[in-house]
């Protein structure tokens, strides 16, 4: 796989079920979270890059930018209790981004990498034990 | 626009493999790494991760450049190191669990394959040859960096400078006559000697004159190394 999920996953999930769950266990995935904070101008992901998680930011500080065609696309972005996550549908449908997203001014930035995210989302909906 | 979905390499065909530290793994470790790998392409001039942020995982260049850099109060930078492909970069900060001590910028278009701290440390934990090869670079790394720092202490800015042009040409990915010794402005040069610009400038005007080099652009062509290796010595 690398940059796209496996097949299973690609199957099995869809972004709007994937958000619903997250909305409902936005602590629980923010726990799994690496924090980071991006200075301002400083770019979080590049347009055209494919995604190595989920980001979960705060939707003021964060903008986004396109070198060339993709200036009249948008960012997928889901809000969630305050915070907007960024990037999980090209994560879940295997895409890269359309867009670069920069630190619109000094943020905390917290990243879910793929694996973690994926792992979790399987134990929560019981996929894992239903393989093993 | 040149397309971005390029055909992944699996880790076990990577011909860059057999000379960094996953050269030992199983085929099942490779394809482990290979299901929660992403690969990038990233533009000269693109950051891979930054100074004093936490370490998300490792970067494994596959192909292109890379420069490290560190930047002063005042907003200066100082590059501390460069790696080519093969190499692995971040590994320090996150066998550490500290900060990343360096930012990473492309400064040749390079391909470059992330794995995110959670895969890294399985494997580590599983494949005690993994450990040990990157215990060996970390080794190889703190020994450069005493060369370095002796380097910057006792040898001129000329030998510096010398040094510098002969291991630039060392990361070239084709053997050419002459060998050219990259793209780099002359702002960077001085970055990485520690030295201002106007004194790369006058010593390049010097190697120039002596026809130890000379210029493309911004990029320096070796037209006598071995003169470069007396220099340097």
């Amino acid at each position: 796989m690398s940059n796209t999920l496996d097949g299973r996953l690609a199957v099995d999930r869809h972004p709007l079920g994937l958000a619903f769950l997250l909305g409902h266990h936005l602590e629980e995935a923010l726990a799994l979270s690496i924090t980071s904070v991006f200075k301002r101008d400083q770019v979080i992901f590049y347009e055209n890059h494919w995604p190595q998680g989920l980001y979960f930011v705060d939707p003021e500080k964060v903008s986004f930018l396109s070198d060339g065609p993709g200036s009249g696309a948008s960012q997928d972005k889901i809000n969630l209790g305050g915070f907007v996550v960024l990037g999980l549908e090209a994560l879940v449908k295997g895409e890269p981004y359309r867009l670069r997203a920069v630190a619109a001014d000094d943020t905390n930035i917290y990243f879910v990498p793929k694996t973690v995210f994926f792992s979790w989302i399987d134990r929560l909906t019981g996929v894992g034990s239903q393989a093993s | 626009m040149r397309s971005y979905n390029f055909r992944q390499v699996g880790c076990a065909k990577c011909p860059k493999r057999e000379k960094g530290v996953f050269c030992r793994l199983s085929e099942k470790e490779l394809s482990f790494i290979d299901r929660s790998k992403t690969a990038n392409v990233y533009r000269r001039g693109q950051v891979v991760f930054y100074e004093g942020n936490p370490p998300l995982g490792v970067y494994c260049l596959f192909s292109g450049r890379v420069k490290l850099y560190k930047l002063s109060r005042e907003g200066n930078g100082q590059i501390v190191g460069m790696a080519g492909p093969g190499e692995l970069l971040g590994h320090e900060s996150l066998l550490s669990n500290e900060p990343y001590a360096a930012t990473t910028e492309v400064t040749d278009d390079a391909t470059i394959c992330f794995i995110d701290k959670n895969t890294l440390t399985k494997l580590l934990e599983q494949s005690p040859f993994l450990a040990l090869d990157v215990a060996r670079q970390l080794s190889r790394n703190l020994l450069r960096l005493e060369d370095k720092l002796q380097d910057l202490t006792q040898k001129s800015a000329t030998a510096r400078l010398a040094l510098l042009l002969l291991e630039l040409n060392s990361y070239s990915a084709a053997q050419l006559a002459p060998p050219i010794a990259m793209r780099f402005s002359r702002q960077t040069l001085a970055e990485a000697v520690g030295v201002t610009r106007e004194t790369v400038i006058r010593i390049l005007s010097q190697f120039k004159r002596r026809k130890i080099i000379a210029s493309q652009g911004q990029r320096i062509l070796l037209l006598q190394p071995q003169l470069l290796e007396k220099l340097a010595a």
